[in-house]
């Protein structure tokens, strides 16, 4: 890993020495590394196409088309800050800090999305906190692949192998009760693998959270809302619509693509560093 | 037009099959089924050593003292000689097995510009079992079998004229006098045979010589005796060694597998139970029935599944024999339907199922039902169908109940939490213990449950929702005058 590291260092320290107007505007992994041009090589110049195979790294076109798609949640609030749903072949962190903040009610909604496109999800619940009989239809648990672990460490390993099965439309992480040290102390790359996992295949991945832990989110959203007692007497549809969301990284109202990448890559540089 | 398949020095190919490493240096196979052991094949460096067929041990481990000597294994032959049959098979139905190793395929009628592209396609399938093959194509069975002699590893003979005169009159098999006499003549090759006239050769070496004439000039090529194959699903072998790895047994299952695929293709059936009976160094038998989740014919489907569900595979006492069988049955086409939901890749989702129910424990994964009770949290997890009828446009309409639409879901603690609650005036009013201890500022409740009290084990609980003054919604229950933590809705 040391020598592939200092081989690409040498290899984007040569290339920025021969073109001074390459600019690196985002690291994803610390060995795939995206590489835009600020101004002028054309992308079928021979320099972007070694840099491209060099590096593994993703031209702007194949970008835009992993960007492009998005699964619909059906939460009003989530589909329009996020143009529509949530990017597909991306993972999107959602933040619920506080409890009763509507974690849980976004997790069944996006169950019953995949019911409604008539797909597949996949559920890795941490410390098997889901409850199927507060769903309310029978029809969205037959969709639903339900994998109960009981550690952070047995999700990590049942969320890589999900990853890569092209059967699941979309793959969902509740991370909420577990241990915040546990997640902070997993190494970055190990989330940067699974994001690529993720675009290969092609699905749409969320990770439900208590804390921002997650440097590979392409999306994080936070639900802000605390919810009362007296909200249990109103319908799930009404609750639904009062999700009060805010974005962190990525979305319309957020700090944007490129922008909300930035801490990605300050995170990644200090991990290289 | 016919073509004539070979695998040179069979023997020693079926043996190398076996071996993770092709050996190197000279080596001869010794037939033992006779009252004295001959030398019966021996490779090339041997050759290169004067070592020959026919020799016992000792003559040839005089002419070289690093001769390696193999035991024949019939076992393994007869598997290859199967699989040529069955290879050649795809080639045309009309097939003989000539000898030890040869097979003659009558190709009349076959589309003859298609020929040699399907036989370098054969010879490929063969190299991916671990067999080199060489065939020959011509107009008559004895120079198709003459040119498989030439062949590297495809040889069509278009013009015999050329041909023959490659050909020494010695790989004719005729008898060794009739060769001496020729060879008397100054005739050492088929062309030079060729061009004499047939009832000069017929006066002077009689009927023989007609023959052999007959044979290199092209006439009356002879009748095929043709060959019938049955599929056999089945495969077993005794081993030598104990094996006491998965990934050596892998390593035969694999083998086993590649050819059980192609009896599976030619027999246009799909495996849909595999079967892996493993014989022990005890004496005992541990036997494992793998259902394939998708009837399938693919060898690396087949292997994936075998090598997931045998992932965490321990047996008492070290493994002697392996058997593999496959359930058969017809491989069909399956046509897409609109109105229902279908996986992508129902194997593949079979084998993600296995490898995480071995991290997670076999029911800790699936698909949930809810049980036809009111008690809470009662489920029991079923496999994912890999195919449902569609009924996303019904969901709006087949709700359960209207309560279900109502209010937040809870995230439940399995199993709940014991906590400490203060009660006042018969309402709880502050969590005393635990993460979540805290002041209760709103409640509702009770709601009293109870059932299944016609059951020796009958249940009732008294169910509140709180919410703490510090935030969070809360559901909490007693039972037997214990105070539990149910959930958090959120």
């Amino acid at each position: 890993m040391l020598r592939w590291r200092g081989l690409s260092r040498l290899f984007l320290s040569v290339l920025l020495a021969r073109n001074r107007r390459l600019k690196i505007v985002n690291i994803l992994s610390l060995n795939k590394i995206d590489v835009a041009l600020k101004n002028s090589i054309s992308p079928k110049s021979v320099e972007w196409q070694t840099l491209c195979n060099g590096l593994g790294a993703r031209s702007a076109a194949e970008v835009n088309h992993i960007q492009g798609a998005t699964y619909p949640t059906h939460i009003d609030e989530i589909d329009d800050l996020l143009g529509g749903g949530l990017p597909c072949r991306a993972l999107t962190e959602i933040v619920a800090a506080q409890p009763s903040s509507g974690g849980s009610l976004v997790l069944n909604r996006l169950l019953e999305s995949a019911c409604k496109r008539a797909g597949y999800a996949a559920l890795v619940d941490t410390h098997d906190h889901f409850a199927p009989d507060m769903i309310p239809n029978k029809l969205i648990l037959q969709h639903l692949y339900w994998v109960r672990c009981c550690s952070t460490e047995q999700t990590l390993r049942i969320s890589d192998i999900l990853s890569n099965d092209r059967n699941f439309a979309l793959l969902i992480i509740d991370l909420r009760q577990a241990d915040i040290r546990t997640l902070a102390n997993i190494p970055a790359n190990r989330w940067y693998r699974f994001q690529r996992a993720i675009e290969k295949h092609g699905g749409t991945s969320v990770a439900l959270t208590a804390q921002p832990v997650i440097p590979a989110a392409a999306t994080r959203l936070e639900l802000t809302r605390t919810f009362h007692l007296s909200d249990l007497e109103r319908t799930t549809d009404q609750l639904a619509t009062e999700l009060t969301i805010h974005p962190l990284r990525g979305g319309r109202g957020g700090r944007g693509d490129c922008g909300g990448r930035g801490d990605c890559i300050s995170e990644a540089l200090q991990h290289l560093a | 037009m016919y073509a004539v398949i070979e695998i040179p020095i069979m023997a020693l190919q079926a043996l190398y099959r076996l071996k993770r490493k092709r050996p190197n240096g000279p080596i001869a196979i010794l037939d033992e089924t006779g009252q004295r052991s001959i030398v019966c094949e021996v490779n090339h460096v041997a050759q290169g050593e004067n070592v020959e067929v026919g020799m016992c041990p000792a003559q040839a481990l005089a002419r070289c003292g690093t001769l390696q000597l193999l035991a024949r294994s019939l076992e393994a032959e007869s598997t290859v000689e199967r699989l040529l049959l069955l290879l050649a098979k795809t080639f045309s139905p009309r097939i003989e097995q000539t000898a030890f190793g040869i097979v003659t395929v009558d190709l009349r009628g076959i589309r003859m510009n298609t020929v040699e592209a399907s036989a370098d396609a054969l010879v490929d399938r063969l190299k991916e079992l671990r067999l080199h093959a060489r065939i020959g194509i011509s107009d008559t069975p004895e120079h198709a079998r003459w040119s498989a002699l030439f062949a590297k590893p495809v040889l069509y003979v278009r013009r015999l004229e050329n041909f023959l005169k490659r050909v020494p009159l010695a790989v004719s098999g005729a008898n060794e006098d009739l060769l001496d006499i020729l060879q008397g003549w100054g005739i050492h090759d088929m062309a030079a045979l060729h061009d004499l006239p047939r009832e000069e050769i017929g006066n002077r070496l009689g009927q023989r010589g007609l023959t052999l004439w007959d044979a290199v000039a092209g006439r009356q090529p002879r009748l095929l005796h043709l060959t019938e194959t049955k599929p056999q699903f089945r495969r077993s072998l005794e081993l030598e060694h104990r094996v006491e790895s998965l990934d050596a047994l892998l390593f035969i299952l694999k083998r086993f597998v590649d050819e059980l695929a192609l009896e599976l293709e030619l027999a246009q059936s799909a495996a849909y139970i595999l079967k892996v009976c493993l014989k022990l160094d005890n004496k005992t038998y541990d036997t494992k029935n793998i259902e394939v989740p998708e009837p399938s014919s693919r060898p690396r489907t087949l292997l994936r599944i075998l090598e997931t569900a045998l992932g965490g595979l321990q047996t008492k006492d070290a493994i002697i024999g392996v058997q593999l069988h496959f359930e058969t049955t017809e491989a069909h086409g399956k046509q897409g339907d609109l109105f229902s939901v279908a996986m992508e890749d129902p194997a593949a989702f079979a084998e993600t199922a296995d490898r995480i129910a071995t991290i997670v424990g076999p029911k800790q994964s699936g698909s949930p039902r809810l049980r036809d009770t009111w008690q809470p949290d009662a489920f029991h997890m079923v496999t994912l169908e890999s195919e449902l009828e569609a009924r996303a446009d019904r969901i709006e309409d087949t709700s359960d109940t209207a309560d279900s639409h109502r209010g937040l879901p809870l995230s439940r603690f399995r199993p709940p939490l014991a906590i400490k609650v203060g009660v006042e005036q018969n309402e709880p009013v502050r969590i005393d213990s635990g993460e979540y201890a805290g002041t209760i500022c709103a409640v509702t409740g009770p709601w009293i449950l109870s059932g299944e009290w016609w059951e020796p084990s009958p249940w009732t609980r008294e169910e509140w929702d709180i919410e703490l003054d510090k935030g969070g919604v809360f559901r909490i229950f007693r039972q037997r005058s214990y105070w539990y933590l149910e959930g958090i809705y959120g």
